[in-house]
């Protein structure tokens, strides 16, 4: 079984403790950022494979926050955007600050569970 | 009619009672601040931080099983991106209402479920 390093950045305290438990029981090592300094802190520092990132921070953009995380701090991680359903971010700035994919919230445990080992194909 | 989800909850438990408890908590601590957020929005004529407020709180609610106030809030989230003030005038109490009815059954889901979670 890979671990692997993951950071969530998303500013709600419910989605994030559903994903930090979520994916901890998975047996990642996981975390947490609540705006886009603080993702860019932990990415420099912790160098995560992958990162799930709101797409709508209360103060930025998730694809600002994006841009930045790629413009140093996580050049080489899989960067995923959580969305809601009605929401349809711009291809072209997804593809700009190479986003991997949009895990749609809301989701149950298992759904995520599922998506993120997707998600890590080097998982066993 | 309920206005939680139990079956959004009962999925949750799988992730351990303690959890549940955990994010109940979250969302009884978080969610007033977000309504409060919309009140002050609409008074003051900032239908960005209402829209805003609307859209976090639909996911949280979601989270915890609150359907039908994630529903509220993504109705009020699309007349503030509209700009259709008198539709959130109109939708804000039904929005406060859903979410005190709301935190009364997630606290009432807690207790009933006590013999699971400590």
């Amino acid at each position: 079984m890979t671990e692997s390093t993951i950071l969530i950045v998303d500013d709600d305290a419910v989605m994030q403790l559903l994903i930090e438990h979520v994916l901890t029981m998975e047996g990642h090592t996981v975390h947490v950022a609540a705006t886009g300094d603080e993702a860019v802190e932990i990415a420099s520092r912790e160098t995560p494979d992958l990162i799930l990132l709101d797409l709508m921070l209360d103060r930025e953009s998730g694809i600002e926050v994006a841009e930045r995380l790629r413009a140093g701090a996580a050049r080489d991680a899989d960067i995923v955007v959580l969305s809601g359903r009605e929401i349809a971010a711009d291809d072209a700035l997804l593809e700009k600050a190479r986003v991997a994919g949009t895990i749609r919230k809301p989701f149950d445990p298992a759904t995520l569970c599922t998506q993120i080992r997707a998600l890590l194909p080097n998982r066993e | 009619m309920s206005v939680i989800d139990r079956l959004t909850l009962e999925n949750l438990r799988t992730l351990g009672d303690a959890v549940v408890l955990q994010l109940t908590e979250a969302f009884s601590n978080n969610a007033p601040a977000r309504i409060e957020q919309v009140r002050s929005g609409l008074a003051s004529g900032d239908l960005e931080a209402v829209r805003r407020s609307c859209h976090s709180l639909k996911s949280t609610a979601a989270a915890v099983g609150g359907l039908p106030l994630a529903e509220t809030a993504r109705r009020i989230e699309a007349a503030a991106s509209a700009g259709r003030v008198a539709e959130v005038q109109e939708l804000v109490p039904e929005l406060e209402g859903c979410f005190d009815l709301t935190l009364l059954e997630l606290r009432q889901y807690i207790d009933e479920a006590a013999g699971g979670i400590p």
